[in-house]
């Protein structure tokens, strides 16, 4: 998950080679998809044969990345550099629809 | 009673019983052509650095992210409705979600390493599922993160 900004992202609590600043706090960013008909016509025959559900692989991918941008943009319109110790989680809102969720630490990083 | 009346009363069998035998067949053809290929590209990483140890040494480091969904094969939902009557170990569904593992990290050590990391460091694995209420789609999500290091 290539992230094109400047802002440094890590799920280490730590940068090595860098000192923490400052500490701005917990940043996040959610998304909620809802499955897509057409992907779910293709699962249900996946779902007879077995393997992986590409179409749900990508779907996911996509969505984490937007949380993981959202994240970054909170991060960055607080004036944080970096966002450590980020966590990555998924839910079931409810049936047919996930929610992806990151969230960290903002700092400033010298 | 003809043979086409026999047929279309026993059609629900029929059918059940023929995707049954379709999702085995297909279902453990996949497991073993995923199992030769995580074999091969795992070997392929060589000395490529995974730990789950939350200190990260290095020039750089980067969140790097590797996911993969896993569809349960008709066969083995039916034998996991059979398995949960009597309760105990699903042997089928716990090879499926290591394979699922295993490709997930795969996917983020490939990730990492096209970008001319060393290693990835602190690497969480986390799963949910992804099933509607009915059961009939669904699958599960196998997630593992983790924070690439450049020497």
């Amino acid at each position: 998950m290539q992230n094109n900004t400047d802002i440094l992202l890590t799920n280490t609590d730590s940068v090595p080679g860098r000192t923490i600043e400052r500490h701005i706090g917990l940043v996040q960013g959610n998304v909620v998809r809802a499955k897509h008909v057409g992907r779910d016509i293709a699962a249900s025959f996946k779902n007879i044969v077995g393997g992986e559900l590409r179409g749900y692989t990508e779907l996911l991918e996509e969505s984490r990345r937007d949380a993981i941008n959202r994240m970054t943009e909170d991060a960055r319109a607080r004036g944080a550099n970096a966002v450590i110790n980020v966590r990555l989680a998924t839910s079931s809102v409810t049936s047919g629809a996930s929610e992806l969720y990151a969230y960290g630490t903002a700092v400033v990083l010298r | 009673m003809s043979g086409t009346e026999i047929f279309i009363t026993l059609w629900p069998l029929i059918a059940t019983l023929g995707l049954m035998a379709l999702g085995l067949t297909t279902g453990t053809i996949i497991a073993r052509r995923e199992e030769r290929d995580l074999d091969r590209r795992e070997a392929g990483l060589g000395d490529f650095r995974l730990g789950t140890v939350p200190q990260a040494h290095g020039s750089r480091v980067q969140l790097v992210t590797g996911s993969t969904v896993v569809g349960f094969d008709y066969f083995r939902r039916i034998a996991l409705f059979f398995r949960k009557l009597v309760g105990g170990h699903f042997r089928m569904h716990e090879n499926m979600m290591m394979r699922a593992r295993r490709e997930a990290v795969l996917r983020m050590a490939e990730t990492a390493r096209a970008d001319g990391a060393a290693g990835v460091c602190n690497i969480r694995l986390v799963s949910s599922n992804l099933a509607s209420s009915d059961s009939a789609m669904g699958g599960c999500e196998v997630m593992a993160y983790g924070t690439a290091v450049w020497d």
